[in-house]
This record gives C-alpha cells, structure tokens and sequence, in this order.
C-alpha cells in the first residue's frame, strides 16, 4: 500500500553510537529488539526514526509503525483484539499487535512490563522462528507477514523492582541498551529540537547533568533529555529562561521542595 | 534578614551535591566569613564545606549561602582540594609568603573560573570580590599585573602553584638551579608563557585591589595566547619575562612536579573510593540535642572470594528446620491468591457481571465484556531486609553442637610413660571452626532459602567499619535480585571485621528499602553487642551516644513506613535494647544455635500480622 502524498521528513535522530546498524542488521533477520533505557532518552524516537529508515518498500504512508503505550490494565485482549458487541452482532476487531503482524509494521510495545502478565505470552509465539500469533477467541493462527518485527521498551531503573521482565522472555530479543546522551550530543539534541541558539543549548545540557547528580533524592533518573527540550522550546517561544526552566524541569522532577530548591539553583548558577 | 544555616542546610547540601556528583560534608565554624572562601593551607582530605551559622547584613542570605557553597565546590571542581595547598607551603622557608600569594592568584583563578563556567554566579562573585585574599607586599605588584593580564581561566593550579613559587623571592635565595634546565620555550603546553612581570610596584592596581572579574571576562585583555605572543605591556620596562626568572622557577618546576605526581595519586585513590558508592547521612548526637550533619559516611563494599557451596552445608545441617521453615511458608503462600472479578479472561464466569451484562443488553447497550473470574496469587508486597553485624566480636567462637565429643583420656600406664599430646602445647590449641556470625550467615542462608520459595522481595547486608569516615556496608542479595550461586558467595564472604557503628548502617539500609515499592517494609537488625566505634561520639566511654544515635535511626525508620527489629545474641541485651528499641521490637537470643528458628518465626508472625 503506497501513498502518492509527499515524502514526509524523517523523524530526526541523532545516532550516539552503533544503535542505527544495530536495528537495521536485526531488522533485516527479523530478530525482535529490545530497547532499554531511562525516560525521555529517546527511545521511542529512535524506534520512529528507524521505522521510516524501513519503511517498506522505502515509500511513505505504509503503516510502518504501530506504537502501544502499556499500561497497568493492558491485557493480551487488548493487543491481540476482541468481538465487540454491534446491536445483536458481534465484529471481531482485531487488536493493534494483530494488525501490525497482518499489516507487516513494526509493532512498538512501549513500557512492556507495565502490561499485565498475559501479554508476554502472546508474544513469545511471535518473536522466535514461528512468527505466528495464535488468536484463541477466532482459532485463527497468524502467520506474520514478512516485515513485522516486535520492538518493546522497558525502563530497567524505576521498572526493576516489582516488575521485570522474565528471562525467558528478555532472552527472546536484541537488547540495545539508552543511556541520557554525552553533553556535547544532548547539547546537539537541545538546539535542534528545542530551536536554541547553542550556548543555550550547552546552558540546558549542563543542567542535565548537575540536576541527574541528585537522582536519589526522590527522583529515580535525573531530568531527561525530553524536559531539557521542553525547556529549550519555551524559551525558544519567549519565555524567560530561568521561568521555561522552572516549568519544565524545576517543578516536574519532584515534589519535594528542597529538591526544588537545589535544582533551581543549579538553573539559576548555570544560566546567564 | 537573617538567615540561619540550618533553616536552607538540606537545600544546600542538595545543591553541593548535585555540583560536585557527590555528597559533601557540612561543617558550621563562627568563624567561617559569609564569602566562603577558606585558608587554602587547610584544604585537603574529603570534601566538606564550611559555614558560618548565621550570616547577617546582607539583603539576601540564602544567596550568600549558596555562593559560599559553589565557591567551596570550586575547590574540588577545579583541583585545589587535590593539589594540597597546605603540603605545597609547609617547607617552604618563606611559608606565610608563599600561601598568601599563591592564595592571592588562586583565589582569583578560582572566581575566573566560576563565573565562566556558572554565568548566573557572576553577581554573586563579583559581590565577594573585596573579600579576596591579598598578597604580600613584596609580590602584591606582579599579583596585581598578572591578574590584570587576565587568562587566568586557563592556568592549571599547579601553573599557579609553580608562578607562585616563582614569584617568591626567597626560593631564588636558598636553591639557585641551571638556567638550561628552564627553557619554557622547550614546554610544547607552556611554550610562549612569557608572562609580563611587574618587578616593583608599578601595575596599575595598587597592591590588594584584584578584581580578576575585570580582566577576565567581557572581552578584556589577558588571555594566555594573547601573552604568549610577547607582547609587552604598556610602560616599556616595566616588566621582565619568565625565563628571567629562570632560577627561581626551576625549583618552582621541581617542587610542582613532585605535587603532580601527589596530586595524581590522589586522584586515583579517590576515584576508587567513590566507585564504592558512598553516601553521607547526620548522626544524632544526644548531648548537643542536634544532628551532626553529613557526619557519616558510608561506602558499599564487595564481598568477594566466598564458597557458593557454603549453603549446601547449610541445607545439611539444618535440614529438619528448613523444612519445618519451608512448609510455614509454603502456607503463607497458598494463603495469598486471590480472585480477580470482572477480569476480560479467567477461568470461571463473574456471575454478577454476566447478569449485569445481560440487563444491559437488554437495554441496548454495549457493555466491556469483562465478565470473568481469575484467581491469581496477590503480590504479598513485602520487602524486608537483614542487616548483620560483622564487627570483630562476631568472631567469638561458638560450641559445634555437631562436633564429636572430646575423647575420654587415654589411661595412663606409668610403665610406658605418658601418651603423646594430640596437639603441640607450644601451638595455640585449635579454635573451633564456627563463629558467631558463622551461626549468623546460615540462619539468613535459610531465611533466603524460604523466602525465595515465598515470593518475598528480601535482602541481606552486613555492616562494620572503622570511624565516621569509613562505615562499611556490604550487600550479599539486594532487594531486586534474584537467589543465584553469586548470592551463597557473597553471603559466605562475610567476615567479621571491625567496629559496630549501627545508626548510619540503619539509615543506609532504611533507605534503600524506602525506594522500594512495597506495602510492608521490614528492617532485621542481627547483631551480637551495642553499637561501638572509635569515635562514636566525643567521649569512647559514652555507651550511650551509640545506643541513642541508632535508637533515633530506628526512629527515622519508622517515620518513613520501615518496620525494624533488633535481635542480638547478646546475653546483657536486655540492659540497652529496652533504650535502643520501640516497644516489643527486640529480642534476646541466649543461645546463637536458636537465631535460625527463631528468625523464621519472627518474619512470620511479623509479616502475617501486616497483611
């Protein structure tokens, strides 16, 4: 299925390391992929950028890309479908880790250990040589289509302690591990996304970095690359800089008003 | 306003913190200035900053605080801590001299370098710039001019430590050097330092007005490329050139390179330090009524070197109660599954769901389809953590009671004399092979074991340590972790080692159980005597400063949702842990061999009563 419309742009990525290659080579054996990696570091950026970058066919508008953001309540249900009641009919509406399968998109399972327990095992059919999902409800098995591949997420820092995912389960994909970016990179991330002139830019990195020193103190990862960019952006729309930061980085990290303090110092001594 | 330190310290360790990567100490001195700036010769050893208790006359204080702060974190951040002023000045003939001008253009680097690299800092900078130390009269001049060539962001503190040096007069005077050997030309990273010298006088500052902020930044004169091009200042003859000074700095080189290496070394012993993960917490000291803040440090250690097999001998020889401890708790889990209703799958239909689900199809509406039952095991949602003593006391042998009884004595038949000693009384007698702690480390083995087939979060740490500065933390099994060979070594590991400071021990333990997310969470306290270490409060004698900090420990605990338990195979425990811990919160084991048993049963009852 191709779209005449325009070329849309890619999603804008910047590599740190050997992660592009990495997803492309286990993309092209259709080996599941695993990203780890705090919050806001870019994960599902990459996922986005990678997706375009295998398109299929390299043509836009094929739906190349299902996201899923799971949750708590999330069931295998959820991801694989249900008969919906229509009047006194019922429709079986296929579910979004079915329709990326049928479809032959990357289905991106973000947080994937936030999902009830079910869900791991509708996908362990799917991420070893069988690519097949059995969909018990319609006693149809899925055959894969040859371009679906599982991508999911998962936080090891805040995630690790009541729920992780099982080895038998972690063991099934490629783990490309995230990290919060070198300063110089993060600096680079900031004034493209965030539309600042550089040294605003550097100002914002180094923040970062002075602010994830006090990641034990109530907040479990430090301020993410995302909130610095959110910060940049309301300065690049006219807000002053320290009130941008105050916003987006001061009083969304923690709730704990001597952390608030501290945090807003560093903004304040970094600024000029 | 006034504003006193304690009302903005956690605020301001926060900020130090986040500054330096790592926790500071915080020291308060009446006689510390408002500035922050300290006697460099009294720097050195681990970070602590230093406050006045108050700062008055200023408009606004917590500002005058937080400058003190970054200004003392400059130290660490830009290498005077690790440089060692205080050993670069002690043999010095010329010792107040030499501190006060290498104070003088330190200091100045130091402002240089904080309002570069903290650009909303520079009003507070140039506020304490009256505050800067001043020279002695006989370098004031040449202090003065270099400050006014400006650069000084980019000089080392040991380029300093060595223009310092080379500006004292009384270096030239004791040890005069071959010129050869100070060619700066032949220094590829200093090779066009020709720095202008005033020799007397005749900058333009008058001696004690340096303001670095004013050549340094805003585009002024002064930066070090721009001197080594040579060229002069203006008032021709006024100044001279380094290599002039040849004599002087040779030994200034000499002298520096020794600190290098020293400052080298101190580096690398502190990177191994802070990859033990230390962290600072205040200790209550009873007699002032206060916390000492920051006053502990505690650093996690490895437990390396230890038989994964140990917890196979310790199956053995407890087998009868592992299993009585296995099956209680094998009840307490068929005990947690719980039923599910309204669920979208499950193994049985959700009566009133389905009737309800009928009505509304009746009624012509769609309903959500979650209509079953599913039984599933509750998270018990329990985490607790058992925290050992490992000081030296825990090596007290114990009676093996699986040891063979000694062998009645051979009779004696005074015609072949006297039998062979079965050891040679010159030798020590053999000790018997299990400690305190060995009774210990098994009892947590089972627990671990038990707990592991319950589902329990559960952790076991040791503790010991020698002072304030270095209170041991080991962790064998961490909350998250799962039971493997790795955790039978580490626990194996465990050796008894020195001092028993408890309170920063409990903090630490208290806090790692805070940030996990369980509805009970239980701290086990397994220790053999009350909390001692050498400088466990002002007097070694005061048993009581000891048993109150870890009293206010447990405390703390407790207000932030931690159940503890303190049980000790110490007879006279009864004397201090009616002081030390919460109602009903101890127990005295008069027999190590019991701690196993009565562990087990003390989780249940403790865990039971909470769910």
């Amino acid at each position: 299925m191709h779209d005449d419309g325009p070329e849309p742009e890619a999603p804008w990525y910047l590599p740190v390391g050997d992660e592009v290659a990495t997803f492309e080579a286990a993309y092209a054996a259709r080996l599941p992929v695993l990203l780890k990696g705090p919050t806001g570091c870019g994960k599902t950026r990459f996922v986005e950028h990678m997706a375009w970058r295998l398109r299929p066919g390299g043509h836009a508008g094929a739906a190349a890309l299902t996201t899923v953001a799971c949750h708590e309540d999330l069931t295998a249900t959820d991801l694989v479908g249900r008969y919906l009641l229509v009047g006194n009919d019922t429709v079986w509406i296929d579910g979004p880790l079915t329709r990326a399968a049928r479809r032959g998109s990357i289905c991106y399972l973000d947080e994937v250990v936030e999902a009830r327990k079910d869900t791991t095992v509708v996908i362990h059919s799917l991420t070893d040589h069988r690519r097949q999902l059995p969909i018990e409800k319609t006693g149809e098995v899925l055959e894969a289509h040859p371009g679906f591949l599982l991508v999911i997420s998962y936080n090891p820092g805040y995630q690790s302690v009541l729920k992780d995912l099982k080895p038998s389960t972690r063991q099934r994909f490629v783990s490309i591990e995230f990290d919060y970016p070198a300063p110089a990179v993060e600096a680079t991330i900031i004034a493209h996304e965030g539309g600042v002139e550089t040294a605003m830019a550097e100002h914002l990195a180094e923040i970062g970095i002075r602010v994830r020193a006090l990641r034990e103190h109530g907040f479990e990862e430090g301020v993410s690359t995302r909130l610095l960019v959110y910060a940049a952006q309301l300065t690049a729309r006219g807000i002053e800089a320290r009130r941008a930061c105050d916003a987006a980085i001061v009083r969304a990290v923690t709730d704990d008003v001597d952390v608030q303090q501290a945090v807003a110092d560093i903004v304040d001594v970094v600024l000029p | 306003m006034t504003v006193a330190f304690a009302s903005i310290q956690r605020a301001l360790a926060l900020f130090a913190e986040a500054l330096l990567g790592e926790p500071a100490r915080f020291d308060v001195d009446e006689t510390q200035s408002a500035s922050g700036r300290r006697p460099l010769s009294t720097l050195g050893g681990a970070t602590t900053v230093v406050l006045p208790p108050a700062i008055e006359g200023r408009d606004d204080d917590r500002r005058a605080y937080r400058h003190a702060v970054l200004h003392q974190t400059a130290y660490e951040l830009f290498g005077t801590r690790a440089f060692d002023p205080g050993a670069f000045v002690r043999d010095h003939p010329d010792r107040p001299g030499l501190a006060e001008t290498f104070a003088a253009l330190e200091e100045c680097r130091l402002d240089v370098l904080v309002a570069r690299r903290f650009p909303g800092a520079r009003a507070d900078v140039a506020a304490a710039a009256d505050s800067l130390p001043r020279p002695p009269a006989a370098t004031a001049a040449s202090v003065a001019h270099l400050v006014a060539q400006g650069g000084l962001h980019r000089w080392s503190v040991t380029e300093v430590a060595e223009l310092a040096l080379a500006l004292c007069p009384a270096v030239a005077a004791v040890v005069p050097l071959d010129p050869s050997e100070l060619d700066l030309e032949s220094d590829p990273d200093r090779a066009s330092s020709r720095v202008e010298l005033e020799t007397s006088g005749g900058g333009d500052d008058p001696p004690g007005t340096l303001d670095p902020l004013l050549y340094d930044l805003d585009g002024a004169p002064g930066d070090v490329d721009d001197i080594g091009s040579g060229t002069q200042a203006d008032g021709a003859g006024a100044g001279l050139d380094l290599p002039s000074l040849a004599p002087r700095r040779g030994v200034a080189i000499e002298r520096v390179d020794g600190l290098d290496a020293r400052v080298r070394a101190g580096r690398s012993s502190r990177d191994v330090f802070t990859g033990r993960r230390s962290t600072l917490y205040d200790e209550w000291d009873y007699r002032a009524g206060r916390y000492l803040p920051a006053w502990c440090r505690v650093s996690e250690r490895p437990l390396e070197g230890g038989d994964p097999d140990f917890v196979v001998e310790v199956r053995r020889r407890h087998a009868v109660l592992a299993r009585q401890v296995r099956r209680q708790f094998r009840r307490i889990a068929a005990d947690s599954f719980r039923r599910r209703h309204r669920e979208p799958d499950g193994a049985e239909l959700d009566l009133d769901a389905v009737i309800g689900s009928l009505v509304e199809r009746r009624r012509g509406v769609v309903d959500d389809e979650r209509l079953q039952i599913r039984r599933e095991r509750a998270a018990r949602e329990v985490a607790a953590a058992f925290l050992l003593d490992m000081s030296a006391s825990t090596s007290t042998p114990v009676l093996d009671p699986e040891a063979p009884p000694l062998a009645p004595p051979a009779p004696v038949n005074p015609d072949e004399g006297y039998p062979a000693l079965s050891w040679d009384l010159s030798e020590p007698p053999p000790v018997p092979s299990r400690t305190v702690l060995d009774v210990a480390k098994e009892s947590l083995a089972l627990m671990c074991d038990a707990l592991s087939a319950l589902g329990d979060e559960h952790a076991l740490y040791g503790f010991s340590g020698s002072g304030r500065d270095d209170v041991e933390f080991y962790v064998a099994k961490d909350l998250h972790e799962a039971v493997s060979s790795r955790t039978w070594a580490r626990l194996a590991a465990m050796q008894p080692r020195r001092y028993t400071r408890m309170g920063p021990a409990i903090r630490h333990a208290t806090r790692r159980l805070q940030r996990h997310p369980a509805r009970v969470r239980l701290l086990v306290v397994v220790s053999d005597g009350y909390p001692q270490d050498s400088d466990y409060g002002p007097d070694r004698t005061d048993k009581h400063y000891g048993i109150a900090d870890t009293a206010k420990a447990l405390a703390e605990a407790a207000r932030v949702g931690v159940e503890t338990f303190c049980i000790t195979v110490d007879p006279a425990g009864n004397d201090y842990l009616r002081h030390m811990c919460p109602d009903e919160r101890y127990l005295v084991i008069d027999d190590v061999h019991q701690l196993p048993g009565e562990l087990a049963k003390l989780y249940r009852t403790l865990t039971l009563s909470r769910r």
